[in-house]
Formats: C-alpha cells, sequence, structure tokens
C-alpha cells in the first residue's frame, strides 16, 4: 500500500468516526441545524395498521416541512411496548423518535410491566385526536343511547360489545361509560378494530365501541346504527351522532390520540423545531381532509400543553384499570 | 356504469401503468424468495411514494407486489428447503424432494403454473363473486371460526408423515408453543420467560426458519455421500427433457390446482386465516384425494401444485372484504387502506358507487396482473435454479447465514435470531428422532386461532358449550369435520390391514 493512498485511508476512517460527533454538535441545545441527517420514527405495530398508516403519513408530510427524510420503523410487540422501550433508551439527539398510540404510554403500563416509565419519553407534538364510536350491530333494535339503556336494564348481562381487546381503550371507554349509566354489557374482545367492526356487522356481537375509521361508511350508511361519539361534543365526521355532553357525561369524554416522543434529554430547542414543524400541518388542508377521512381530527398540543394532558389522563386510567382488576 | 368500467380498464391498460405492475411483480417476487422480507415490507416501504402516481398507477404497484410477494417465498422453499415466507412452507414438503432429485427447474415451473393458474382463477373470484361473497363473510362469528378451525386440523391430519404417534407429540408441542405470550382473550401473558418481545407470542418466520431451514441446511453441509453429486444436479439443471413441465402434465395436475384454487379463494375471503393455511389445507385435500398419498412428501407433482395454488388464490378474495365492508382479510390487503386514502378513496360499502372507476381499474390490474407475473415468473426461475450448482461448501454455509439475517430482519430484534437458533436445534433433535416438524408449525399457526376462536365463543355463550347448538353453521362444519375424520379412519384400518397380509411390503409409508 503506497504512503498516500495509507493517509487516504486513514483520513476516511476519521471522517467517519467524526461524523457522528459532529453532526451532534451541529444539532446544539438551540435546535439550530438540527435536522442535518434521515429521521428514525419508531412504530410500536406492524406495518398496514392504523398507527403505521398515521405515521407514513405523517413522515411523507413532515420530511417536506423539515427538508430531511423520516424513516418509519416498524419494531412491532407487547401491545407497542417494544418499541416504546426502545426509543426511551436511544440516544436523546432527535434522530430517533416514538410514533404513540395514547395506550402505549397512559394505559398499557397499568397492566402489563413495561421497562420504561412516564418520564423516560418526552412528548413532543401531539398531531390527531380520535374520539371512539359506540354503534349497534343489525340484530339489536336500538336506535340510540336512551333505547341501548333502557334495554340492557330490562335485560342485565343479555348484551355483548365488541371490543380490540381487553384493556384497549374502548374497553376502558366503554366500562366508564356503561357504569356511570348503570347498566352491564359483557366485552368480547377481538385482535384489532377491524374484526370487532365485522363482528358486530356479522351480528355476532350486539354493539361495537372503538375507532370511527373502520367503520365511518357503515354509520353513514346505516349497516351499522351510530349510538353516540365518545368526545363530549360532536365530531365532523358523524354530525348526526351525540357526543357525551348530550347525555349529561361530558366528565367522562374520551378521545384517543396520537403524537410524537422523543428519549429523555432530548434538547429543548429540538422538540420546539419538531412541534413547530407539526403544527404548520394544521394548514395543510388536504392533510386535515385525509386523517378526517380516517376518522381522525387534527388537534395540535404543543410539547407543555401534551405533557400535561398525559400526565391527568394516566392518573385516570390508573384508578380505570385498578376497577377493572378489583371490581 | 359501463361508462365507468371503460374508464377503469382504459387507466388499467396505459404502458406507465404496466409498468407499475411489472416493477411490482419483480420487487414483491424477490422480496418474498429472501426469508425476513416479504410483500408486507415491500409495499409498507412504497407506500409514501404511491402518493405522487395515480390512484390505478398506485395501485399497479400494490397489485404487483401482491401477487409477486405470494409466490416468490416458493423458488428458496423448492430450491433450499428455506420458505421465504410462512406462506411457502407448505411448498418445501414436495417442492425440495423434487429439487434434490434433479428437477429444481421443474419445480419450479409446476409452482409458477400452478400459481398463475390459481391467481387467474382468484382474479375472476374476486370480479364476479364480490357481491355474493361478501355477506357470506359476516356470517362467520367466532363459533364458526372455531369449528372451521377444527375443520381444517382434521383436513391437513397429520400431513403425509411416518409415525402417527410421533406426529401427535409434534402437534402437542406446536399447540403448547401457540400459548407462549398474551392471552388472546383474558390479556395475561404467559411463558414470557422475561423477555418483552415474547409477550406478543413466539415470532412465526425465525421458528420456521429454524425448523425447517436450519437442520436441512446442515444436514445436507454434512453429507458426504450425495444421492446427486455435483455433477450430475450440473447435468441435470441443463438437461431440458428432466426440467420440463409438459402440457400433458399440467393437464394431470389442473384438476388439483382448480380445487386447491377453490379451498384457498375461500379462505382467503375469511378474515384472519390467510395463504399458509390455505396451502396446507389444499394439500391435505389432495392427498387424501389422491390414488398415490404415499407419494406425497416424496417430490409429488401434485403436491406441490396443490400448496402453490392454494396459495396463490386468496390474494384476490383478502380484498373482497376489504372492498365490499372495509375489512381487511390480510395484513397486506390491510396495506390497501392507507394506499386507497392517500387518494381520497373510502373503502367500504359505498366504494363501487362513489369510486367506480378506481375499483374497475383494480380488477383489470387483477386480471393483466396474471400475464404479469407469468412473464416475471419465467424470468425469475430461469436464474434461479442454477443457484444448485453452486458447490455445497459454498452455497449452504452462505444461505445459512442469509437465514438468521432474515431471521433479524422479519421482526428487526435479536431475539428473533435466539428464537431461529433454538428451533434450528430443536428440528435437528426432532430430526435425529424422526419428528416431524411440519405437524408442529401447523398446530402452532392454527392453535393461538384456536384458542382466540374458542375463547371468544364462551364468552358470547356465557359460558355455555351448549351455546354451539344454536349455531347451524357452526354445527354443520363440526359434521364435516366428524365425516373427513371417519373416512380417513376407515382408511387407516384398511391400510393396516392390507399391511398385515403382506407386513414386510411398505414399512416406510
Amino acid at each position: 500500500m503506497s504512503g498516500s493512498r495509507q493517509r487516504f485511508v486513514i483520513a476516511l476512517g476519521l471522517i467517519m468516526a467524526l461524523a457522528p460527533g459532529a453532526s451532534g454538535l451541529a444539532a446544539g441545545a438551540d435546535g439550530a441545524g438540527y435536522p442535518d441527517k434521515p429521521i428514525t420514527v419508531v412504530v410500536g405495530y406492524a406495518a398496514g395498521g392504523g398507527q403505521d398508516s398515521f405515521t407514513r403519513v405523517l413522515a411523507t408530510r413532515l420530511s417536506e416541512q423539515l427538508g430531511q427524510p423520516l424513516q418509519v420503523v416498524n419494531r412491532p410487540g407487547a401491545a407497542g411496548t417494544v418499541a416504546a422501550a426502545e426509543v426511551a433508551h436511544a440516544r436523546p439527539d432527535g434522530y430517533t423518535l416514538y410514533s404513540a398510540f395514547i395506550s402505549n404510554i397512559t394505559i398499557t403500563p397499568h397492566l402489563n410491566k413495561v421497562p420504561y416509565g412516564l418520564d423516560d419519553l418526552v412528548p413532543i407534538v401531539q398531531i390527531t385526536s380520535l374520539p371512539l364510536v359506540m354503534a349497534a350491530g343489525p340484530k339489536l333494535h336500538v336506535s340510540d343511547w336512551q333505547g341501548l339503556v333502557e334495554y340492557a336494564k330490562a335485560h342485565p348481562r343479555r348484551l355483548t360489545y365488541g371490543t380490540d381487546g381487553v384493556g384497549g381503550l374502548p374497553h376502558l371507554a366503554s366500562e366508564r361509560i356503561f357504569r356511570a349509566a348503570g347498566i352491564e354489557l359483557r366485552m368480547i374482545p377481538f385482535k384489532g378494530s377491524a374484526e370487532s367492526s365485522a363482528a358486530a356487522l356479522g351480528g355476532h356481537v350486539d354493539v361495537y365501541v372503538g375507532s370511527i375509521g373502520p367503520v365511518v361508511s357503515h354509520v353513514k350508511e346505516g349497516t351499522l346504527k351510530g349510538i353516540l361519539v365518545t368526545s363530549a361534543e360532536p365530531q365532523a365526521v358523524l354530525p348526526g351522532l351525540p357526543g357525551l355532553k348530550a347525555i349529561g357525561r361530558a366528565e367522562i369524554a374520551t378521545e384517543a390520540w396520537r403524537g410524537l416522543f422523543a428519549p429523555k434529554g432530548t434538547p429543548k430547542g429540538v422538540v420546539q423545531r419538531l412541534a413547530n414543524a407539526a403544527r404548520e400541518l394544521a394548514n395543510d388542508s388536504s392533510f386535515v381532509e385525509l386523517m378526517r377521512k380516517a376518522g381522525e381530527e387534527i388537534a395540535i398540543l404543543g410539547p407543555e400543553e401534551f405533557e400535561r394532558r398525559i400526565r391527568a389522563e394516566y392518573e385516570d386510567f390508573g384508578r380505570i384499570a385498578g376497577s377493572l382488576k378489583n371490581p | 356504469m359501463a361508462g365507468e368500467l371503460l374508464q377503469g380498464i382504459e387507466q388499467a391498460v396505459r404502458w406507465d401503468t404496466m409498468l407499475l405492475l411489472a416493477v411490482g411483480t419483480i420487487v414483491g417476487d424477490l422480496a418474498a424468495a429472501i426469508p425476513g422480507l416479504s410483500a408486507i415490507q415491500a409495499i409498507a416501504l412504497l407506500l409514501p411514494f404511491t402518493a405522487y402516481l395515480s390512484p390505478v398507477g398506485a395501485l399497479a404497484l400494490l397489485v404487483g407486489i401482491y401477487k409477486g410477494g405470494c409466490f416468490g417465498g416458493s423458488t428458496t422453499a423448492i430450491l433450499l428447503a428455506t420458505p421465504g415466507t410462512a406462506e411457502a412452507s407448505a411448498t418445501v414438503l414436495d417442492g425440495y424432494p423434487m429439487a434434490r432429485q434433479g428437477m429444481a427447474g421443474k419445480a419450479l415451473r409446476i409452482a409458477l403454473w400452478s400459481s398463475v393458474t390459481a391467481d387467474l382463477f382468484a382474479a375472476l373470484v374476486l370480479i364476479f363473486g364480490a357481491a355474493v361473497l361478501a355477506p357470506y363473510a359476516l356470517k362467520i362469528g367466532p363459533p364458526e371460526y372455531f369449528a372451521l378451525v377444527v375443520c381444517a386440523l382434521t383436513i391437513i391430519g397429520l400431513v403425509g408423515q411416518a409415525s402417527p404417534a410421533r406426529s401427535a407429540v409434534a402437534v402437542g408441542l406446536g399447540f403448547l408453543l401457540a400459548t407462549v405470550g398474551q392471552d388472546p382473550v383474558h390479556g395475561a401473558v404467559r411463558f414470557d420467560i422475561g423477555v418483552l418481545a415474547l409477550t406478543s407470542g413466539i415470532p412465526l418466520v425465525p421458528m420456521i426458519i429454524g425448523l425447517l431451514a436450519i437442520p436441512e441446511l446442515l444436514d445436507q453441509f454434512g453429507k458426504r455421500h450425495r444421492s446427486v453429486s455435483v455433477e450430475q444436479m450440473r447435468a441435470f439443471l441443463r438437461d431440458p427433457e428432466k426440467q420440463r413441465f409438459t402440457l400433458a402434465e399440467y393437464r394431470r395436475c389442473l384438476p388439483t390446482m382448480l380445487r386447491s384454487s377453490a379451498v384457498g379463494a375461500v379462505i382467503g375471503a375469511l378474515p384472519g386465516l390467510g395463504g399458509a393455511i390455505a396451502a396446507f389445507v389444499s394439500y391435505g385435500v389432495a392427498r387424501r384425494l389422491s390414488k398415490h398419498p404415499e407419494r406425497f412428501g416424496k417430490g409429488e407433482m401434485e403436491g406441490l401444485a396443490a400448496a402453490e395454488a392454494g396459495d396463490s388464490a386468496t390474494v384476490g378474495p383478502t380484498l373482497i372484504p376489504l372492498l365490499t365492508l372495509g375489512i381487511p382479510g390480510s395484513g397486506t390487503a390491510a396495506l390497501f387502506i392507507p394506499a386507497f386514502l392517500l387518494h381520497g378513496v373510502q373503502v367500504g360499502p359505498r366504494v363501487f358507487a362513489d369510486h367506480g372507476p378506481v375499483v374497475y381499474g383494480l380488477f383489470a390490474l387483477f386480471v393483466i396482473g396474471t400475464a404479469v407475473h407469468a412473464v416475471v415468473g419465467i424470468g425469475i426461475r430461469a436464474a434461479a435454479a442454477r443457484i444448485l450448482a453452486v458447490p455445497p461448501n459454498l452455497l449452504y454455509p452462505a444461505v445459512l447465514l442469509m437465514t438468521l439475517v432474515g431471521a433479524y430482519t422479519a421482526e428487526t430484534s435479536l431475539v428473533a435470531v435466539g428464537v431461529a437458533l433454538f428451533f434450528g436445534g430443536l428440528g435437528m433433535v426432532m430430526r435425529r428422532f424422526g419428528f416431524p416438524p411440519i405437524p408442529l408449525l401447523i398446530a402452532f399457526v392454527l392453535g393461538g386461532l384456536t384458542e382466540t376462536a374458542l375463547g371468544q365463543s364462551l364468552l358470547l355463550f356465557d359460558n355455555r358449550l351448549s351455546g354451539f347448538l344454536e349455531r347451524p353453521l357452526a354445527l354443520a362444519f363440526f359434521a364435516l369435520a366428524a365425516g373427513i375424520a371417519l373416512v380417513a379412519a376407515r382408511g387407516a384400518w384398511q391400510g393396516a390391514r392390507s399391511r398385515e397380509r403382506r407386513p414386510a411390503a411398505d414399512q416406510r409409508a
């Protein structure tokens, strides 16, 4: 090996060794210069699910805002918590982010042992809010909330409702609503809301409770009879359905959210830069429309508001999960 | 409507759409051939890019990947006993013995033409059967799923194995392993040995790599005397007579292909079952109806044709519940939802009325895609068979490494590599003592479904087992299962009697 070539190789080696450090320096605490390389966004579910589709659409739009590609990586397993644990222990430089669904952060930790705490992940921004819908299948002859309550009171434990799994948000939200009304329905868990909506359509369960997305056209067409949405106010996508305020239960309104998180210790400037980029998306009418079709509303919450919401919710769900374990 | 139909077809037969279809088919075919990669990952990666295409262009890419991805796994299954996807596991049973006998090219051709035949059948089912089949899919609730899985288990039976007792042990082990992870109904975590990744169960692809591929690769590597030497194999591969799949042979396999296509189409239209189960059930049916069931598992072309056709026929029908009800029939079909949404199309009961041209374009793509699938398949297969001419001391270590990388890629986790190695060890022990791995695999795949469906049924019936009596469709499936079991038992009894008369004749059967 000639001398000049040897020097070249050493120089190349040095550049490669220093490059990651240099990029770390470039993104200082103020977030200036961030991002200067592709960002990895980790999803806790397999490709093709709701969280995955959401993240992929979000990644395309955010990379236009940030000028760097966002690469979506699927790390499915343990109800999304494998991915959360991984990001919680990743380098806090803003180049590894976690795309979270409400249950990953504020519900599952109450039900299963997970190797991360609420403080290990820093909330960046809440992007969308997804109220749930309650809808009756073809065999149940009730058309509104009042009718459902009367029927359930006359026939205790006769009715069944399908959800996307034990301890999921639809399960907890429904139990909270049913208990407040003094009725009892039996919960049948399915693998995801696609399966539970099919079971409701086929009349195998009486009521569907879950995301709006999979059933929006069925509720509009009347193949499923919409009863209510679990937000306080009615939703633009299903304008005819009352929210919980209309039945006098605004205080137990429940909405799921999707948002971005970073490992603890990520520079404040970086978090702010990401939150600002996401805020811009609220003005992108095609993005808003796309999300609405999927049953989600853009509801941007910055780092501080998002964190307040999460802390309150975490306490709330802790109480409900506890009461489900020891009724 | 006729106008929309024409508009859809017009968009599908443009040269740029064809190009996307071909690119998709090649990508899917190659991704599926590599263990650990699959059509799902390929579609997920390309999904953001489809936003910049026309709706029919985007669908062309997806349909291509889906079709190619459903078939590509058979290549490595036949050549190396390493199924590139879970769906290709049943292809190993007869495809790999054929390749060992020097007929790799022929096996690849049988797989391709079975897949193409089933693919066309499935496309027609999608186009003409969607409206008819969709309401039936809804009638299948948890009790019916449970009865259906029992029925499937009976049909698959103890697939072509030497010892029923050893197969039964393997089935028991498979069911046991299926209980690892979160209880699908009540949510309790079981047997996770403290590994977070295992709380969602043992990952399937690394398990298949361990059970089927690793023992076979090590075995081949360790063999000093081969039934077919490398030189002979090279000569065979060059010999067109040995590699040809003749029209007469195609005609002989055609009834099996069509029967398997029907089985695959029905299983595909039901959400949650999937291509692997379709392939095994088709294989089981073909073996039960064959005049030479003893040849299955030793390189029987009808066995290979059944496995490939059963799997490929699921592709079109998985879109039936998606298009008509908005419910995806499989993981890959689920990825069509964001692809449609990116172009403002909401799938569900109104899709035909609101977005007719897109749906008719999709139908046209499915038919044209069959021809593209055949052309791409011929090209890739021609190159692939030569891999067996590589000296074994280079080939097998390289493939072994590739399978472990594949296990990692499938789950992007080192736990998956551990799982592959563990099942590699288990597979070697099982092989040494004559326990067949395939029944374990089938029981594992169906075990989770069985448990879920039974648990849900009991919750629905409020823990009364008699609830099944109120479900006529479930009872019909149970009766079918009982009938099949009776016929099989009678056959086995007669077989045992004839063996008593001539004890030395077929000890290995």
